[in-house]
């Protein structure tokens, strides 16, 4: 086997794109950050790419090294600031286009105040389509983790938007408040 | 408010399992809701991927392919 990465894997790595910068987008709430880190993904990835066996799954590797990617980057960090405020004020930069039932952005800011984990674990399975075992082993957590974290995650989005009821989804008055306010 | 920080890294163990045990007995949302925040997420991360993709990583990548051709060529 040769030593240089195939043309087939360098189309693969590019066809993941688009994937790689939204979930890091997701995991850092920051547009710059995210690019900066699916940047470092994709050198490690070039780096290691004879260990990627062939046969598995090319986006649950590539995520699983962008992944932990973040969390150096974030142990690097967590010693240089404190961003608390920061945090809870974060959002994830997408202006929205179409107005759904909830307001887009309404719902970005309720993502955004998210725990890590959460935000992790509800974009691997409600977005990404991974199974809960996947992104379990992607994560290194139980499965039973993980599907505790996703029906955390959409608890709390719930409880942040204010939605407890499904009567409450949706309704014109919930949607005029919205507007008015954001 | 939920004031609350926790780390991925930093979750201890325990705190995990209780995670685990209060999201089995919490009241779990309605059909409707959890349709909704579905739909919203894919919306959402939908309109990520569907962002304009920048050069910088094709470019990338083809640097880092022909620096490697060169250098097994040299080898």
């Amino acid at each position: 086997m040769s030593s240089v990465p195939t043309p087939e894997f360098q189309r693969e790595l590019t066809k993941l794109l688009p994937n790689l910068r939204a979930f890091a987008r997701s995991l850092t709430r920051s547009a710059d950050q995210a690019d900066d880190l699916v940047q470092e993904a994709l050198v490690k990835a070039w780096r290691n790419w004879q260990q990627f066996a062939p046969d598995s799954n090319i986006k649950a590797w590539m995520f699983t090294i962008l992944r932990n990617a973040h969390l150096s980057e974030r142990r690097k960090r967590k010693n240089e600031v404190q961003d608390v405020d920061g945090e809870f004020a974060a959002q994830l930069g997408v202006k929205p286009e179409q107005p759904g039932h909830m307001d887009l952005l309404d719902f970005q800011t309720a993502f955004a105040q998210l725990l890590p984990e959460h935000r992790e674990a509800l974009v691997l399975i409600g977005a990404e389509g991974f199974s809960y075992e996947e992104a379990a082993l992607m994560c290194g957590c139980a499965v039973g983790t993980m599907k505790s974290r996703v029906n955390r995650a959409r608890t709390k989005l719930a409880q942040i938007m204010g939605i407890d009821s499904a009567a409450e989804i949706g309704s014109d008055v919930a949607s005029v408040f919205v507007r008015a306010t954001g | 408010m939920n004031t609350r920080r926790t780390d991925f890294e930093g979750t201890p163990q325990k705190q995990m399992e209780a995670e685990t045990e209060a999201a089995i007995d919490s009241p779990t949302l309605t059909k409707t809701a959890e349709a909704e925040i579905a739909t919203e997420l894919k919306r959402l991360y939908g309109q990520m991927l569907a962002e304009p993709m920048p050069d910088r990583f094709t470019g990338l990548l083809d640097q880092l392919s022909k620096a490697e051709r060169k250098s097994e060529r040299e080898s």
